[in-house]
């Protein structure tokens, strides 16, 4: 019984399940992260304002980013927004130079397929049903705890709800236990989350930062007297003092009459500016 | 699907693909096309059918297939041309200057052989 049947949820749970064999990734949890890394798009997490809502999902040219609302303040809702945005590059692929999609709310009621299917598509790649029925095989649904979901939402990296909904919409619980667990969970969740520990990733989804490689490419340019530390903060994203905290924590301390010579920024300049075309 | 409702479709998509494409005034993209912007906009209000030259031109104008204006799907997901200004937001700004910064940075390093 699919409880979440119809066109777009299998769409989205074949994307799943295919790219899930492709990287051999099996039905076991998996860190978003590194998902999103194998398929070659980058991810950043920024502070916006909190109306601007959960995320992106940016193509340009053969480069793909996913980029993430931090002051959204929720790490399950940000690796379920990662996964539906990897959703969109997995399966909305388009031709045209620039291709963008604005998600300020990934659970709203959507009537939109695309929308659709990027959420069935996160649902199934994050907690495949196969391994939710391993993980309740045995249990009677009067007798599954929200103390057992919780352990699952961890597992999984998935809010309460999301978690219930998953569930049942694999086929997993009836309607009665989902709702059961859902009215069991309300206001607790938090006081049954501090039984158990927390996942690595979670600070990783709470705080801002820009990809890992692209940092240290910029600081490479650096290293390499290519770009200014000015040039720096700005590919950073932050001020000139923290940039060069930054570069002095890792060890990169340019002394002063290092500076790169003007040809070298004029060439730079000139680079930038026929990349960005 | 009634021909009221086709109208209907291919002038909401034909507003949407506009927008998207930068075009914020009917207007100029009525000039882009050498059309009158009642016309146009009789059109993207369902109010008037149109040919499939002129749907043709719009979607030459606007770089997109022409099956793209019977997809009703299609409206909600935002694609843009590029270059295009419509309806892309300061996240999405953001996000481009960054992956331009990623290409600039890797461009380089992959140039210098570092």
């Amino acid at each position: 019984m699919q409880n979440g049947a119809g066109e777009p949820w299998r769409v989205g749970e074949r994307g799943a399940r295919a790219l899930r064999s492709e990287l051999g990734l099996g039905d076991a949890p998996i860190d978003i992260r590194d998902v999103i890394g194998r398929r070659g798009v980058q991810l950043a997490i920024q502070e916006f304002p909190p109306d601007w809502g959960d995320g992106r999902y940016l193509k340009k040219g053969n480069r793909h980013l996913i980029l993430l609302n931090a002051s959204v303040g929720d790490a399950n809702r940000a690796r379920f927004t990662a996964a539906h945005e990897l959703g969109h590059h997995e399966l909305h692929q388009d031709n045209r130079e620039v291709v963008v999609y604005i998600d300020t709310d990934i659970h709203a009621q959507r009537r939109n397929n695309a929308e659709r299917e990027a959420n069935a598509f996160a649902a199934h790649l994050l907690a495949p049903a196969e391994a939710l029925r391993r993980d309740l095989h045995g249990i009677p649904g009067k007798e599954i705890t929200p103390e057992k979901v919780v352990e699952l939402t961890i597992r999984y990296g998935m809010s309460y709800e999301a978690l219930v909904y998953r569930v049942h919409n694999a086929g997993v619980i009836s309607a009665t236990t989902r709702n059961r667990l859902l009215e069991g969970g309300r206001g607790r969740v938090r006081e049954l989350q501090a039984l158990f520990s927390s996942r690595d990733d979670d600070a990783f989804f709470l705080t801002p930062q820009l990809p890992a490689e692209y940092r240290a490419a910029a600081l490479k340019l650096y290293e390499e007297r290519y770009i200014t530390l000015e040039r720096l903060a700005e590919m950073l994203r932050t001020s000139v003092e923290e940039a060069a905290d930054f570069a002095h924590k890792v060890g990169l301390e340019r002394e002063r009459g290092l500076e790169p010579d003007e040809a070298a920024v004029a060439e730079l300049r000139a680079l930038a500016e026929g990349n960005a075309d | 699907m009634m021909e009221h409702e086709t109208r209907a479709l291919v002038g909401r998509r034909v507003r949407e693909e506009r927008q998207a494409a930068g075009y914020a005034k009917l207007e100029d993209f009525a000039a882009a096309l050498e059309i009158d912007p009642t016309n146009l906009s009789r059109i993207e209000r369902g109010e008037r059918g149109l040919d499939s030259l002129l749907l043709a031109r719009i979607a030459a104008l606007l770089n997109v297939p022409m099956d793209a204006f019977f997809d009703a799907e299609r409206g909600d997901m935002v694609t843009m041309a590029r270059g295009a200004s419509g309806e892309r937001d300061e996240m999405v700004d953001w996000g481009l200057e960054l992956l331009a910064d990623v290409e600039f940075a890797e461009g380089v390093i992959a140039e210098r052989g570092w």
